[in-house]
């Protein structure tokens, strides 16, 4: 406030020959309101030019917020995408470690080799996976995390007894069994469906934030330009002089480096909406029918270990098959994988019918036989689309924010260079008054 | 081949997908969901009770006068008999449990169901089919007979749904049993016992309310009814669906006490060196094959075949080969129970 106390005073003298060149074409009430205003045209320039430049410093300011806070919900969309891949990998590895178990139990201790490696194998990959998942967890999803992971240990405790005591011919080896599927699928399943419910909802409250704050950058750059229009506008009335090079400048470099911004944030927005509806919908998708599979194989091998009394046991394959078949079936699903999937579910019509014929033996014949080779296959594919679908996503998000970082470092130093220049511009202006 | 009845139901979520699928924003949608609607009905028991005078008014061991001559094994069965439709069938449908051993049990190595119950049942089975072929693989005899392994609970209900034809599930005869199946005359008697960790101290029965001990029991067993006795009074009751989750919890230190027939706790202490059966019976359990309640003719029929084993050895070979030991004379049968009219 003082200068401008000051530059009243001392450019007072001169006010008469400037407010003869106005008179001549301003209005006649121009003195009321200058007189309102209180102060000087040089005054008001320096107003001008300090206003101007704060506004443009601000604008590097809410810029980098802008980008910054918008980079930050990509790479969080981004970090609950691939959490929320994690936890249906571990699903798969649990539901696919107690298929194997299952299936297993029912040819005793002959149990091949390469089936008892990737039983150990799909363990192995749960627990790990679930030790890493707990980095960026908080709250009761951490709690869901602990207690699948203490579920998980007694699961593999409980299968190591049946496997026992059933090496030793113990029948009580199949009770143990059933405690380890019950407990996978009335405990560890239900947990980690939680946690992947939880990590979905992240996901899409992340990429809602990514879109909300889209409106802070554009509207404190129309008010920057605003700002530098009005301001010449103000100073070409004044002074007559059509454009004040520096400031002209400026305004073109706001312009287009604020509209830079918002193309690549808007490009990066639109890749990661993209890769949502595209890679990793796919992947969730998939990974869900992936698990319905794994869980109808295993209630397949239930239903032949509650021997001829696995009504309930078939109910839900049932389901677990109407599941996998509902989303490979449909419009954006895979009918090359779904036809996979009904070759094998072919064939437990079959041991079905085997089974209620009383050919109990023909029948886990069959599922050892044809219908684990055709389910296989189907495993095989359908983890392959889903793994490349995943990493597709994992990458492409991680991917959609890279360029903001270059923009956001574009902005700053642009907005800097126009606070900079506009300060040089009505510098000039400011001289002609001394 | 492409439009199975389950991917019909599931074409119904699919819509549902598409739909879920076409709002505008970028968003995940919830997991899909398929709901397939059970084709089973709810089971309501209701187990009816003997009243005090049904009771007194006849032994719950009675059973129907077996029928007078069995006819040739493998021969035509007497015409609109239940044993007619059964060799129509193709096969004999039995319930037996899957984990007794010396019962009941799955031998993990061939993969048989094999045991007391077993051979009984086989012997019923052989007199309806003839003796059966032998298998030239394992030398074995293949009799036409489907076994469905059903839990101590589903034992009765199996029988009254007509799921099986016959049940052996080391089933105690009794009068509240007889309100809704029939038996046939008693094979074998049991009587409960308890099973206890090696050192615990327990040494009777009536040992358990002063300790509090849990004990576990499996669902719609006579266990269960002698457990909830108010001489019992201060136990806590652990029931599970099977009897040999009994013995998973007596392991995993759920429960201190297994109580049931002498025959299933032998089984249990073989299958775990910690594990002893103490004290003497306190009850009796008189086993019988359980029937459908209609199938009057097929419990007599039961009743010749146990008659025969009874006198021609049939019944020692089997009790020498599960149980061992020195043989005790068969139990004597009671045909004393009226022949339903119609």
């Amino acid at each position: 406030m003082v200068p401008l106390v000051n530059a009243t005073t001392v450019s007072a003298p001169v006010q008469p020959t400037v407010d003869s060149i106005v008179s001549t074409s301003g209005p006649s009430g121009a003195a009321p309101s200058r007189t309102a205003f209180g102060t000087s045209t040089p005054a008001r320039i320096r107003l001008i030019s300090t206003g101007t430049a704060v506004l443009a410093v601000l604008l590097a300011v809410f810029g980098w917020i802008s980008i910054s806070s918008r980079d930050r919900s990509l790479d969080r969309t981004g970090d609950a995408a691939a959490r929320l891949i994690s936890v249906q990998e571990i699903r798969s590895a649990v539901i696919e470690a107690d298929s194997i178990a299952t299936t297993s139990f029912l040819v005793g201790g002959l149990e091949p080799a390469d089936q008892r490696a990737r039983y150990e194998e799909r363990l192995a990959t749960a627990s790990s996976s679930l030790a890493l998942l707990s980095n960026g967890l908080s709250g009761e999803s951490l709690d869901q995390l602990t207690s699948a992971s203490s579920t998980l240990e007694v699961f593999s405790g409980l299968v190591e007894q049946a496997r026992a005591n059933n090496r030793q011919g113990f029948p009580v080896g199949a009770a143990y069994q059933r405690q380890a599927s019950a407990l996978v699928r009335d405990q560890l399943l239900v947990s980690l469906d939680a946690i992947e419910q939880q990590s979905r909802a992240d996901v899409n409250a992340e990429i809602e934030r990514a879109h909300q704050i889209g409106w802070v950058l554009p509207v404190t750059g129309v008010i920057v330009i605003g700002a530098m229009a009005a301001g010449s506008l103000w100073l070409f009335r004044r002074t007559r002089r059509l454009i004040n090079v520096p400031v002209g400048i400026a305004a073109v470099l706001t312009i287009v480096v604020v509209g830079v911004s918002l193309v690549s944030m808007g490009d990066a927005v639109s890749t990661a909406d993209g890769v949502v509806t595209g890679d990793l919908l796919q992947a969730d998708r998939l990974s869900q029918a992936r698990v319905a599979a794994f869980e109808a194989r295993s209630d397949e091998a239930l239903t032949l270990i509650n021997r001829g009394n696995g009504q309930a046991n078939e109910a839900a394959y049932l389901q677990a098959a109407a599941t996998a078949y509902a989303i490979l079936d449909a419009r954006d699903g895979r009918q090359d994988l779904a036809a996979g999937f009904s070759a094998y579910d072919d064939i437990h019509n079959s041991i079905r019918r085997q089974d209620n014929d009383g050919d109990w033996d023909g029948a886990v014949e069959t599922l050892i036989g044809e219908s684990a080779e055709s389910f296989a296959t189907f495993s095989a594919d359908i983890e392959d689309v889903v793994q490349s679908r995943a990493s597709a996503a994992e990458s492409a998000l991680d991917d959609a924010g890279s360029g903001l970082g270059t923009s956001r470092l574009t902005l700053i130093i642009a907005a800097l260079i126009a606070a900079g220049l506009v300060t040089i511009g009505y510098g000039q202006r400011l001289k002609e008054y001394r | 081949m492409r439009s199975s009845a389950v991917r019909r139901l599931a074409a119904l979520g699919v819509a549902a997908i598409v739909f879920a699928g076409c709002s505008g924003d970028a968003r995940l949608p919830d997991a899909v969901q398929v709901d397939v609607p059970s084709t089973e009905a709810p089971v309501v028991p209701v187990p009816p009770s003997c009243t005090e005078a049904e009771r007194q008014a006849i032994p719950a061991v009675a059973t129907y006068e077996p029928t007078e001559a069995l006819p040739e094994p493998g021969g035509d069965m007497l015409p609109n008999s239940t044993m007619e439709q059964i060799k129509d069938n193709g096969r004999l449908v039995v319930g037996v449990s899957g984990d007794t051993l010396q019962f009941g049990a799955r031998n993990p190595i061939t993969g048989d169901i094999e045991g007391f119950d077993v051979d009984i049942l086989k012997e019923v089975a052989k007199a309806i089919f003839g003796d059966g072929d032998i298998d030239p693989n394992t030398e074995g005899v293949q009799l036409p007979i489907e076994f469905k392994i059903i839990t101590y609970a589903q034992r009765l209900p199996s029988l009254e749904t007509g799921a099986v034809d016959l049940v052996a599930h080391t089933m105690t005869i009794n009068c509240n049993r007889w309100l809704r199946i029939g038996f046939s005359s008693e094979y074998f008697a049991a009587g409960q016992k308890i099973l206890v960790k090696r050192g615990s101290g327990i040494e009777s029965v009536a040992e358990l309310p002063e300790r509090e001990s849990r004990v576990c029991v499996p669902s719609g067993s006579t266990n269960l009814e002698e457990m909830q006795k108010s001489i019992y009074d201060g136990i806590v009751i652990t029931e599970k669906a099977d009897i040999t989750d009994c013995l998973v919890a007596f392991q995993q230190g759920q429960a201190d006490v297994v109580t049931g027939d002498d025959t299933v706790l032998v089984g249990f202490a073989a299958q775990d060196p910690y594990a002893v059966v103490v004290g003497d019976q306190f009850t009796q359990e008189p086993y019988g094959i359980g029937g459908n309640a209609d199938n009057v003719d097929l419990i007599q029929f039961v009743n010749s075949v146990l008659d025969d084993i009874r006198s021609n050895g049939r019944w020692d070979e089997i009790y020498t080969t599960w149980v061992g030991g020195e043989v005790p004379p068969p139990p004597a049968a009671d045909y004393s129970r009226p022949i339903p009219e119609g």
